[in-house]
């Protein structure tokens, strides 16, 4: 087992653990109404919302089963959340594997569309009041 | 490409040296650069700071770059999509703490 990899699985097991211990206090607590969940940092200088802002009530919603809450948090988020579950595990596989990542993931077109998806919901959300 | 034994310049495509018969050895393709997208749009998501969105131009400059040929600028890129990556996640992990502790130290008031 080469270095990296070792350096590797361990990073991953311990996001894995991290991922699973979040996720229950996520679905054990809610967000939406004022526990000890942090704010977003940029909602609290700006008073705008951020493209994330929501993530964590609409885990919580998702995690209970409530899709229409969940996508009242965070369009965006919910709208991808399908394609986002599948780049995260693309990109788990191929630095578990050390192999590269998805095609899709190198093609030029991939990386700006995110960026400008990513604006254009920030600033959409912030118009809207989405 | 030139042999590594004698130093004669090797035809394209040559399996030894048409001079000292060594082996010629092709050092496999260069692995593709890594892009950090992914990380770069998780932070941009769970850390709510501008330095995700900082990280994702960097990400989609490297598939750019490499994509043109251009492997030192997407190497470049992709150092710095990394390096913004982690300055998001470091950010957010710590602002995130002081604001679980805020938070705990106000109900602990009420």
């Amino acid at each position: 087992m080469s270095r990296t990899s070792a350096t590797v699985r361990v990073f991953g097991a311990a996001a894995v653990t991290l991922a699973g211990a979040s996720l229950y206090v996520v679905y054990a607590f809610d967000p939406a109404v004022g526990t000890f969940f942090p704010h977003c940092a940029f909602h609290d200088l700006t008073g705008l919302q951020c493209p994330g802002c929501g993530t964590t009530r609409a885990l919580h919603a998702f995690l209970h089963g409530h899709i229409a809450a969940a996508f009242h948090y965070n369009r965006l988020l919910v709208s991808v959340a399908p394609l986002l579950v599948a780049a995260v595990a693309g990109e788990a596989r191929s630095r578990l594997l050390s192999e590269p990542a998805p095609r899709v993931l190198r093609n030029p077109w991939t990386g700006w569309s995110i960026f400008v998806t990513l604006v254009l919901w920030w600033i959409v959300r912030n118009v809207m009041n989405w | 490409m030139f042999c590594t034994n004698c130093g004669q310049q090797l035809p394209p495509n040559a399996t030894a040296c048409p001079n000292c018969a060594t082996r010629v050895r092709r050092l496999p393709a260069p692995p593709p650069v890594p892009n950090y997208l992914v990380p770069a749009v998780f932070v941009t998501l769970c850390c709510c700071l501008p330095f995700g969105i900082v990280s994702v131009v960097y990400a989609a400059q490297v598939n750019t770059k490499a994509a043109a040929g251009d492997i030192a600028g997407a190497q470049a890129a992709s150092k710095n999509a990394k390096m913004w990556a982690w300055i998001a996640f470091g950010t957010g992990i710590l602002l995130s703490i002081l604001g679980v502790l805020a938070n705990v130290a106000n109900l602990g008031n009420r």
